[in-house]
């Protein structure tokens, strides 16, 4: 006879959700600071050091919150912003800039959450405005399997 | 007599896989996320399998579960660098080591009483650490 799940000593499945995030960034240091800040918070992370490349995954793939810096250049910058923002669900985006680069023409309301970080901050800036836009790296998606 | 197990090791066409082919793995346990992303992006780039830690209890329990080829930490560990050495002596056979430290701490790698310690200094290029690396176990 099976034995019943009831007195089955092994601990019960968690089935979460993580919250994912891409990062655009081609400086050498800040892309992979960042990457590191937020898996060590507990994100899925998937870093890009390439604009087209990062245009392609933010529209092909689901993530729940887009890192992009401003170093790309202005084109690429509003590129990346109007992929998000013809999505079905857009996600979070926070655009990394410096003090004189900040010319953001994107439409508030097309992106649910936008904030904008003027460098130099600190990586930690990045987490506390990731964790403040799309909230805790993981949620419980259905109690035990 | 020849050992069969070591002559099908020098064969390309086996399809046994080798054990001594798996990837050659690096810890790095540094506080500044500059420092430690730019390592482990230089040597994940490289091929080598990379686990990055900026808190040293965290990198003292990894190397609790499973052995480094390399150590990479930096000075700005504080405290938390004499037990991770006090770890890495303990071990039969200790990783060989990377210590990244400030121009002025001369006598960093003399207080590790390890045998391979190569120091960094501080300002260093990324490729660097990768070049030490590749120097001290070999391509991955």
């Amino acid at each position: 006879m099976a034995p019943s799940r009831d007195s089955d000593p092994r601990s019960p499945t968690r089935v979460v959700r993580l919250r994912k995030v891409l990062v655009i960034d081609g400086d050498a240091f800040w892309g992979p600071a960042i990457r590191m800040a937020l898996e060590e918070s507990g994100y899925y992370l998937n870093l890009v050091t390439d604009a087209q490349e990062g245009c392609r995954r933010s529209r092909e793939r689901v993530y729940d919150l887009v890192v992009v810096s401003v170093s790309l250049g202005q084109a690429a910058l509003e590129a990346i912003l109007e992929t998000l923002a013809r999505r079905v669900s857009p996600p979070a985006a926070i655009v990394l800039a410096g003090a004189d680069e900040l010319r953001v023409k994107a439409d508030p309301a097309t992106l649910p959450a936008l904030a904008i970080l003027r460098r130099p901050c600190a990586v930690e800036d990045v987490v506390d405005a990731a964790r403040a836009l799309v909230g805790v790296p993981w949620t419980d998606h259905r109690k035990g399997a | 007599m020849a050992d069969s197990t070591i002559l099908r090791r020098g064969d390309s066409a086996s399809p046994m896989p080798d054990p001594a082919s798996s990837s050659k793995s690096i810890l790095i346990a540094n506080t500044n996320y500059k420092e430690a992303g730019s390592i482990r992006n230089s040597l994940e780039g490289c091929g080598y399998e990379v686990s990055a830690w900026t808190d040293v209890t965290d990198a003292r329990e990894r190397l609790k579960v499973r052995n480094f080829d390399v150590v990479s930490f930096s000075t700005n560990l504080g405290k938390g660098v004499d037990g991770l050495l006090e770890d890495l002596r303990a071990r039969k056979v200790p990783p060989k080591v990377i210590l990244i430290a400030d121009e002025d701490e001369g006598d960093a790698a003399a207080r590790c009483f390890l045998r391979t310690v190569v120091v960094v200094n501080r300002p260093f290029k990324i490729g660097e650490v990768a070049d030490i690396v590749e120097h001290l176990i070999g391509a991955p």
